[in-house]
């Protein structure tokens, strides 16, 4: 039984309801509700976002429900990306953006994480002026700042 | 706009001529706005008409619509890199921006703390931090977490202050329920980024409550010149004075008096009631102890101070005169072990944990005394009371510049905290000893004594084997690096039956310690939020800690301690966070203060070489070489019970609860009840001697090819045999070993065996099969232990190897520490304790300029 939602610009999507279903608020909503034709409003939501995320509902559809201890135990959190999503995830940085937002909004836990990591992993490895260059930010340190900064946290290296 | 402004704030609205008030229309598509919509507020009228936000839009679509297309495009080519970046630390909702950076690394996070001042804010939260050191498969001492966030013992002491000093007594003293999920408490962890910079003004007002706490303490009954070890006497002398603690409530604030009743009561009918073996006279003293320890710079369970005695160059100078000026006199070089019978009725100097507690600065023999050793940090800074950081006469010594360097601690140096290690329990008098007051006081004369004499180089270390000797003097000429040998501590004691035999503190015992009990006040300081003063955990300083033990343990960086304990080689050992236990050919199981070196008890009662032991809370089971296991109270040694039936020696035993299980060269492993001293089962099966033996714990989940219990044994047979716990069957037999094995530990479905053939063989226990061979050690493997991916075995080769479980590989080799067989060893996360034939127990400390607080 085919699901519809609504974005926020007024676009309607038809999906599988097990495709829906990634989505933890959808498919408490269905639950809530019942089955019903109405479509299911998502006004967070933007059209060019949700395609996308379905996109990735779609292509996970079968994967096993993640258990939420899970994804919770730190010994078997990896910042390896499959390939796919890595693919799935070369976007710019807005819709990237808009994606983790979406993933957090329609309580899709794989998705938000897949967002994070991807964020994550632009950050690892860059100096601090390349994180800057990446995301546009200003260095509001005075010198001085940045070394005692710096001293604190000389720790970190690897010996 | 600021004409208009002006005159709407004048008072009465004068005409003015020379002024025509400019009247803004309002928008067509605006009008049908209320005034709070136009303010931008949200209308509380409707809840489901248009948001602010909403209408925000609307106003900038409008106003982009009125601009000129020139105007338009220019405006665009502005906006559009705002666009094409996100800041995304700053624009995503807090939570999801933790948990984002808790994907990162801490060499990532501290670039990210570089990139602005934002950043850093995020990269220094407590909550990113916390998930990091978990997502690392690291643990803490949860107990003591939980403990230590129950209390608000800053709360209560600063407003106990404020109190005092205002006058107001408010009823206030419950110890306060703290949220440990940290991640609920967005606001105050915001401000972990200046906790860790800014000094607080609160650390004065404690040193300030110390400070008239001690003077009134000296001013009450206490005579300050006879030091605290008298202090605590005074319970026993009850003829004098039936309550003694009121002297000392008399210093506090009331409400401090009143907690601390409050507190002291309850521990007191607690023992009571829990009807332990302590008698009333401990209790008592435990009582008295209390107040007079309320901030006693103190560090938990003995950790830091243990690897100052390490090596020189964490010795403070003025130790390694003080060691030499006491090791002049001949006397007082007494190996424990050579010591026959109970001599310890004359009382053994102590110089390292336990020097005495002068409350005052002019303490006599202080005075008398510094002027005589020039360089050397006046004496008087070793009093805890003085509180050395504070104190202006503990000023930068070399040791305070040597510990900034090794433990990257800045500020005034503390370490004459180190005096001071002791838990309250782990007072030096027994009160119940009458004559102790005069070799107490023989005690402190000795100690005037030998500090006149000249300074010079241990020459006590001359009198001791040469191995060690040759060792130490290795010692000092290398610096913290790869394996180091030991160096002899103080050890050189003789027990003292007087002092308790330290217990685990339970954290959740009602009666448990406040954390300005055993905690230093600078650990106080850096876990509590500067805003609030809140106990909380700062996990960026934790993993830190972490990070610098884990760097130690993998470049093998540590301090050893050597206890040059017995009279013959040591088969066995046991040790927790404050004790060590050790059984030895010359028949005796001996305590030791973990964080001293001191011999607390001596045990007799094996008539042949104790081969084997082990302890919980209360009692110490220990096997021989006469065949018997006997099972003593681990306070008194008085023997509980004695279990006979295995006819030949009893190579290994473990214990759980009510449980043992041992095994013998006699070919067997017996089960046996304590409680009714009853043999419960035999399990027959090997064909050699049964070197090694360990049972599944009560508690036990893992199912063991349909036993939830199995006892797993290794033999000179080559063998190894599971069995079941309950019905004595033997399920599984391992071959694979190509000499007798010596050592095993199973976990989970783990089984790692040592081996007379040199190697070390990790199993299977489902599959039954050998998944890898550790080879390295050059002889026999004598003992190993497993823990969290360590590997840390011992041998005939005199070596101790830490080997990583994943990759199988060495990581560190200690050499030097035993110049014989290694017969045993133990390793919890900061610390190996290794026995060996060579009659000494060597201490390997990892925890090297490392706070393990709340770690282990």
């Amino acid at each position: 039984m085919p699901v519809t939602l609504t974005s926020l610009d007024d676009v309607k999507f038809t999906v599988d309801k097990d495709v829906a279903e990634r989505s933890i608020l959808i498919k408490n909503m269905i639950e809530d509700v019942g089955e019903s034709d109405s479509p299911i409003p998502l006004p967070n939501v933007s059209s060019a976002v949700l395609k996308k995320v379905i996109e990735y509902c779609e292509h996970h559809r079968n994967d096993p429900v993640q258990v939420q201890d899970e994804t919770d135990d730190p010994r078997k959190r990896s910042n390896d990306i499959e390939e796919w999503d890595m693919k799935f995830m070369a976007v710019d940085q807005e819709m990237l953006f808009e994606i983790i937002l979406a993933a957090n909004y329609l309580d899709i836990k794989p998705l938000l994480d897949v967002g994070c990591k991807t964020v994550a992993n632009i950050i690892k490895g860059k100096t601090p002026e390349e994180i800057r260059k990446t995301f546009n930010i200003v260095n509001d340190f005075t010198p001085e700042e940045e070394a005692q900064i710096k001293k604190e946290n000389e720790w970190a290296e690897d010996r | 706009m600021s004409r208009s402004s002006r005159r709407s704030s004048a008072s009465p609205p004068l005409p003015d001529e020379g002024y025509e008030e400019q009247r803004v229309e309002v928008p067509k598509w605006a009008q049908h706005w209320s005034e709070e919509q136009r303010a931008g507020e949200k209308p509380a009228s409707s809840v489901w008409g248009p948001t602010s936000r909403d209408l925000f839009n609307e106003l900038a679509i409008q106003l982009l619509k009125s601009v000129s297309p020139s105007l338009f495009s220019r405006t665009y080519a502005r906006l559009a890199p705002l666009y094409e970046y996100r800041d995304f630390l700053v624009l995503l909702p807090y939570e999801l921006t933790v948990h984002l950076l808790s994907f990162l690394d801490a060499k990532s996070l501290a670039n990210v703390a570089l990139v602005s001042k934002a950043w850093n804010r995020f990269a220094s939260e407590n909550t990113v931090w916390k998930k990091l050191y978990f997502a690392n498969g690291w643990t803490v001492n949860q107990e003591m977490v939980a403990w230590y966030m129950r209390s608000s013992i800053y709360r209560d002491t600063a407003s106990a202050q404020e109190k005092s000093r205002t006058g107001f007594s408010i009823s206030h003293g419950k110890r306060k329920m703290v949220d440990l999920d940290m991640s609920n408490a967005r606001e105050r962890e915001c401000e972990d980024y200046e906790m860790l910079q800014a000094p607080n003004e609160t650390d004065e007002m404690d040193y300030d409550h110390l400070h008239r706490f001690t003077s009134r303490c000296s001013n009450s009954a206490i005579p300050h010149e006879l030091g605290d070890d008298i202090v605590m006497m005074r319970p026993a002398d009850k003829s004098e004075d039936p309550d003694p603690s009121s002297h000392v409530h008399a210093a506090l604030p009331p409400d401090q008096v009143r907690e601390d009743s409050a507190h002291m009561g309850s521990s007191s009918t607690m023992r009571s009631q829990a009807g332990a073996t302590r008698t009333p006279t401990q209790s008592q003293r435990h009582r008295f102890s209390m107040p007079s320890t309320p901030f006693l710079p103190t560090f938990p369970r003995g950790r830091l101070p243990t690897y100052t005695f390490g090596n020189s160059l964490m010795t403070p100078p003025s130790m390694l005169k003080r060691m030499s000026q006491r090791s002049n006199t001949p006397t007082q070089i007494r190996i424990p072990g050579l010591s026959l019978g109970n001599s310890s009725a004359s009382r053994p100097p102590k110089f390292f944990g336990h020097r005495p507690n002068s409350p005052e600065l002019d303490h006599p023999i202080l005075q008398q005394t510094s002027p005589t050793i020039p360089g050397s940090p006046p004496p008087v800074s070793s009093s805890p009371r003085s509180s050395g950081a504070h104190s202006p006469l503990a000023a930068k010594s070399l040791w305070s510049v040597i510990r900034q360097g090794v433990m990257g601690v800045s500020g005034p140096s503390t370490w004459p905290l180190m005096h001071s290690n002791r838990h309250p329990d782990d007072i030096d008098v027994d009160p119940s000893q009458g004559s102790s007051s005069s070799s107490s006081h023989e005690h402190y004369q000795g100690h005037s004594h030998h500090l006149h004499l000249p300074p010079s180089l241990p020459s006590w270390l001359m009198h001791l084997p040469s191995p060690l000797t040759a060792t130490s003097r290795h010692q000092r000429s290398t610096t913290t690096s790869h394996p180091r040998s030991p160096m002899a501590i103080s050890a050189l004691q003789l027990e003292n039956l007087s002092d308790p035999v330290p217990r685990t503190i339970d954290y959740n015992a009602p009666d448990a310690p406040l954390p300005s009990d055993i905690l230093s006040p600078k650990i106080l300081q850096i876990h509590r939020d500067p805003q609030t003063l809140q106990t909380m955990i700062n996990w960026k300083f934790l993993y830190i800690q972490r990070k610098r033990l884990e760097q130690n343990w993998a470049h093998g960086v540590h301090s050893a301690q050597l206890l040059p304990g017995h009279a013959e080689g040591i088969y066995c050992i046991q040790f927790d966070e404050r004790k060590i236990a050790s059984g030895s050919r010359d028949n005796t199981i001996k305590i030791w203060n973990l964080a001293t070196g001191a011999c607390l008890r001596t045990y007799h009662g094996h008539s042949a070489s104790v081969l084997c032991l082990q302890y919980d809370d209360d009692k110490i089971v220990s096997g021989g070489s006469d065949t018997n296991i006997i099972v003593r109270d681990l306070q008194t040694g008085n023997i509980v019970r004695k279990l006979e039936g295995h006819a030949d020696s009893v190579l290994s035993l473990r214990l759980e609860k009510d449980t043992v299980v041992s095994c013998s060269k006699d070919r067997t492993v017996k089960i046996w009840k304590i409680s009714t001293g009853e043999l419960v089962r035999t399990l027959v099966g090997h064909r050699a001697a049964v070197n090694a033996v360990q049972f599944s714990p009560e508690s036990s989940k893992t199912m063991y090819m349909g036993y939830q219990r199995v006892v797993v044994s290794a033999s000179g047979d080559r063998s190894i045999k599971i069995w079941s716990f309950e019905t004595g069957e033997c399920l599984r037999t391992l071959e694979g070993h190509t000499r007798g094995i010596a050592c095993i530990q199973f976990e989970g479905n783990i089984i790692i065996s040592g081996s007379s053939d040199k190697s070390i063989k990790i199993w299977d226990i489902a599959r039954g099969e050998c998944i890898r061979t550790l080879v390295g050690h050059e002889d026999l493997v004598r003992t190993l232990q497993f823990s969290n991916g360590r590997i840390i075995s011992g041998g005939y080769d005199e070596t101790i190897k830490i080997w990583d479980q994943e990759s199988g590989t060495v990581v560190a080799n200690l050499e030097g520490g035993h110049s014989h067989r290694v017969f045993k060893l133990q390793f919890n996360d900061s610390k190996i304790v290794s026995c060996s034939q060579d009659q000494k127990i060597v201490i390997w400390d990892f925890a090297v300029g490392v706070d393990t607080t709340f770690l282990i």
